[in-house]
């Protein structure tokens, strides 16, 4: 068989066998194809695209005028605004949006119930082509794999000739442990002082809750989005009858027997829980996507790019 | 339910051992049913959530798989009592036991309009055992000489078809007496039974204490008219064969017909040899015959050329006349055949004595210093041609010509004679039966000197020169000279002579000389060797034949005989063969009759009630349609979750 296209690309320094195989698994050349033209449309919704283009609303030292603010003493004085005090009589000066590259966080959740309904696969496919679109804007991509705290780390990293890295380390992430967001969350936030967009992938599957970490990560100023990634399975078991739940991560266990009543009050259940979810985000001003597992990863970019507004 | 029905099937005690051991394996089965099934799920605590808000049902939960364990107990119940056949106790008072009594004496053979009347008999069986309740029993008895359960007691049709179909003729007048104290046994109290006679009614009278107290009725099988051409009979009554008592392995046989025609009969006989397997024949002879009025006619068959061992005798009437009782039509004769008569040559080789031994076809030469044909065997006869020599002991010696001097002889010599010939012979003595020695010229020989009870057969002048004598070694015949000294063996009288005196030195044949045995009485039989068990063939040649095997005591063996036909009966590679004759002159003469007298009464025996199903309910037809509807109506619940 012939090599495909990442193993082409990844030529000498090319990882262990089985990265390489999970990687071909995960991204093959079809998704390679499908990730440029989701690249290329990219390109089309953020216009005037250059280095740096998209901003922080960090204000500061740049070129751009952002507003004004009064004079206190200390302030350097080489920015206030002469023509407000001729005009005015008032000392003002001149603040500038200070123009720098955007850092991009995708935080995965990897603990063991994204292995469910391939959730996790859903999960890397798109970090791989939100983090591609990031680096062909020259942005910083960085990724996080969560479990019950950090527990795997690409450092940031820019430029389309980083994508293969990207990759790799997409591929050696494995579904595994508990899910504890909050401390996972809070974490991430004070090891990471440069704020950025956070986007974080989970299916939110914390018995601790999941409210505290999102909250963290906003109260250290980072704009959070949350792709919230669904799978029909978890709520459809093919059996039914009595049956010994078992928890994936925590093997916790509680007998029920399955019905096809209680499945339908379960997926109502599951609807109001993000129904409730997305309420709290809006009230928290974090961008809540629901996606399904199941669902087309190109569409799925698609639809943030287009209509989500997730890469402003 | 219980106290209202009594159950026809599986025994009450056994159902209830059963319930109980099944409703234990049935309540763990449902407990280990609880077990529930392992299922990972990503997030236990949303289905938690969904629990807590049912939590409140759990009660009910209980109460439904309480409820569930029940509905199976009461389908488990079910199911056994159907088992069980419940039947009302009205229903097990009606209970009949029939005890069917079937005539299988060939005289049920008779064929009327294309069937047998034992085919008759069969379909009226057949509707009797249609016509049984679900409580009802009933039992097949065929009736011949000996009576013979063909089943048990039983409900089951299957069984009961399958007796009627395998019922066959049997070759022994039926004995009713004896079938009705059998019935008497099966049917202790005559309360709900039925004893019920198929046949032909050619019985002898009922005795008044065999049927007294008995629910007994008659039902004739296509008897036709009481007198007619259809109740007339001509058949052998005796086929019996003798051998010659001079040549044993020759046969004379003698054929008896018996008609209870009232006029002459004129018949066909047809005699045919059978091949070893006895089941094809070839035709031996066909003669006629004129059959007296009610008479015997006696055929005698002075020898039956071209037998074999089996020999079978065949008569119908050729005068359009009817026959009813077929099976007496035929006769076997089993003509048992003796070995050869083993003869030993001592002397050199003799062209002339050879060719007179070959026209003998039963005999068996051989040479001294030869193998004998059968080693473990003394010879027959030894045959000393010219001067004797030493030769192996033997039932009988003859001596061509006088011996050397000093060698062993049974006679002492006489004078020496020269130039002589046949002068005197007994013409009565079995060796010169149609042999004339007058022509004989001998060149020299001896005078032979007879013992006190030797006897003198021919003589030349006064001196005797043929002898026959015994001495404890055995019986000899002496010749006072060497028939290669004279011209005796280019006379005609030369084979012949030879011929007589070997016959008349040939040891006595005893033993079986194929006397028939007689079917419906118990057969004795000498077997083969002394083994615990011997294989009893037969009747060899026929499809009923067939293969069992018999105990032996002491040599002998005791069977009960039901057909006419040839058999044998083996051990190892031993064999015996013996035929058996159906002759009965006493069934020939009882005519069907439509009704059974009792003796001394003057009353006749009843016809039975027409057959008549009675209307029964099936209750475990029922119990097993609700069985199946609660096992719907579970199944139907369970995947609905209604039950569990």
């Amino acid at each position: 068989m012939a090599p495909s296209l990442v193993s082409r690309l990844l030529g000498k320094n090319s990882p262990p066998e089985r990265t390489a195989s999970a990687m071909e698994d995960l991204f093959d050349q079809e998704f390679l194809q499908k990730l440029e033209s989701l690249a290329l449309a990219s390109r089309r919704a953020a216009a005037g695209l250059r280095r740096g283009d998209r901003r922080m609303k960090k204000k500061g030292s740049g070129v751009e005028f952002a507003d004004h603010k009064p004079y206190v003493a200390g302030d350097d004085i080489r920015l206030l605004d002469v023509s407000i005090y001729q005009r005015l009589g008032k000392l003002l000066l001149r603040v500038y949006e200070e123009e720098e590259d955007l850092s991009l966080y995708f935080l995965i959740d990897r603990s063991a119930s994204m292995a469910h309904g391939a959730k996790l696969a859903q999960a890397v496919r798109l970090t791989a082509a939100l983090g591609y679109i990031g680096l062909s804007a020259l942005d910083r991509v960085s990724v996080v794999a969560l479990g019950d705290e950090l527990y795997q780390r690409l450092p940031p990293t820019r430029g389309k000739q980083r994508l293969f890295r990207l990759l790799r380390f997409l591929a050696t992430l494995e579904p595994g442990g508990r899910t504890n967001l909050s401390a996972a969350l809070r974490r991430f936030a004070l090891m990471h002082p440069r704020r950025g967009l956070a986007v974080l992938l989970t299916d939110l599957y914390d018995p601790a809750g999941f409210q505290a970490g999102i909250d963290a990560l906003v109260h250290h100023r980072f704009q959070v989005a949350v792709l919230h990634i669904g799978s029909e399975a978890d709520l459809a078991p093919s059996t039914r009858g009595d049956a010994s739940l078992i928890d994936s991560e925590t093997s916790e266990r509680a007998e029920v027997t399955i019905t096809d009543r209680k499945l339908r009050a379960l997926r109502e259940g599951a609807l109001e829980e993000r129904q409730a979810v997305r309420r709290f985000c809006a009230k928290k001003q974090v961008a809540y996507f629901n996606i399904d597992s199941g669902a087309p990863f190109d569409e799925v970019v698609l639809y943030l790019l287009r209509r989500g507004g997730l890469l402003e | 339910m219980i106290l209202l029905f009594a159950l026809a099937g599986v025994a009450a005690p056994l159902l209830l051992g059963i319930f109980a051991a099944m409703s234990v394996a049935l309540t763990l089965l449902y407990l280990l049913r609880e077990q529930h099934r392992p299922l990972v799920v990503p997030f236990v605590e949303l289905w938690r959530r969904i629990l807590e808000k049912r939590r409140a049902s759990a009660p009910w939960q209980r109460l439904r798989r309480l409820l569930s364990l029940l509905l199976q107990l009461t389908l488990l119940a079910l199911l056994l009592l159907a088992l069980g056949d419940p039947r009302s106790d009205a229903e097990a008072e009606r209970a009949r036991t029939v005890v069917l009594l079937v005539d299988v004496s060939p005289s049920m053979e008779t064929r009327l309009g294309g069937k047998t009347r034992l085919d008759i008999a069969k379909e009226r069986l057949r509707e009797w055992v249609d016509t049984l309740g679900q409580r009802d029993r009933a039992i097949i008895v065929s009736l011949s000489a000996r009576p013979r359960v063909e089943t048990g007691l039983t409900n089951d049709r299957r069984v009961l078809l399958r007796a009627i179909s395998s019922l066959s003729i049997k070759h022994s007048a039926a004995n009713l007496s004896r079938g009705l104290r059998l019935a008497r046994e099966i049917v202790p109290t005559p309360a709900n039974a039925d004893i019920i006679v198929l046949g032909d009614g050619a019985y002898a009278d009922v005795e008044a204490e065999e049927a007294k107290g008995l629910p007994l009725s008659f039902e004739p099988i296509a008897i036709g008219s009481a007198e007619g051409p259809a109740l007339e009979n001509v058949g052998i009554s005796n086929f019996s064969a003798r051998r010659f008592e001079d040549e044993p392995r020759r046969f004379e046989a003698q054929l008896e017909l018996n008609s209870t025609a009232k006029a002459s009969v004129e018949v066909e006989i047809v005699l045919s040899a059978l091949d070893p397997t006895f089941a094809r024949g070839r035709t031996l002879e066909v003669q006629r015959a004129i059959l007296p009025p009610a008479g015997h006619l006696l055929i005698p068959l002075a020898e039956l050329r071209g037998a074999s061992e089996g020999v079978v005798a065949e008569v119908r009437r050729v005068d359009g006349g009817s026959d009813f009782l077929e099976a007496d039509n035929r006769a076997q004769l089993l003509l048992l055949p003796l070995p050869p008569l083993r003869v030993l040559i001592s002397g050199p080789p003799n062209q002339f004595l050879d060719a007179a031994l070959l026209t003998e076809p039963d005999v068996v030469t051989y040479r001294l210093g030869e193998a004998a044909p059968t080693p473990e065997q003394t010879p027959d006869v030894v045959i000393h041609d010219g001067p004797p020599r030493p030769a192996p002991a033997s039932h009988a010696t003859l001596y061509l010509g006088p011996p050397d001097d000093g060698a062993p002889f049974p006679l002492r010599l006489g004078r020496k004679l020269r130039g002589f010939g046949f002068d005197r012979w007994q013409k009565d003595s079995p060796l010169f039966d149609a042999v004339d020695p007058y022509d004989v010229q001998a060149l020299e020989g001896r005078a032979l000197l007879p013992g006190p009870k030797d006897k003198a057969l021919a003589f030349s002048g006064q001196d005797p020169i043929v002898v026959m004598g015994e001495r404890p070694e055995g019986r000899f015949v002496a010749v006072g000279f060497d028939p290669k000294q004279s011209d005796f063996f280019l006379r005609a009288a030369w084979p012949l002579f030879l011929h007589n005196t070997l016959w008349e030195l040939a040891p006595r044949v005893s033993g079986e000389d194929g006397v028939a045995l007689s079917p419906g009485r118990q057969w004795h039989l000498r077997t083969p060797r002394n083994d615990p068990s011997a294989e009893l063939r037969g009747p060899l040649g026929q499809p009923a034949g067939k293969q069992r095997r018999v105990a032996v005591t002491e040599q002998r063996t005791a069977v009960f005989g039901e057909l006419a036909g040839f058999y044998e009966i083996a051990q190892g590679d031993g064999s015996r063969r013996f035929v058996a004759n159906y002759f009965d002159e006493a069934e020939a003469q009882l005519l069907p009759k439509a009704t059974i007298s009792i003796e001394s009464s003057g009353s006749v025996l009843s016809r039975p009630r027409a057959p008549e199903r009675p209307n029964e309910w099936t209750w475990w037809l029922v119990l097993l349609g609700v069985a199946l509807a609660l096992s719907f109506s579970e199944w139907w619940s369970y995947h609905r979750r209604w039950t569990v």
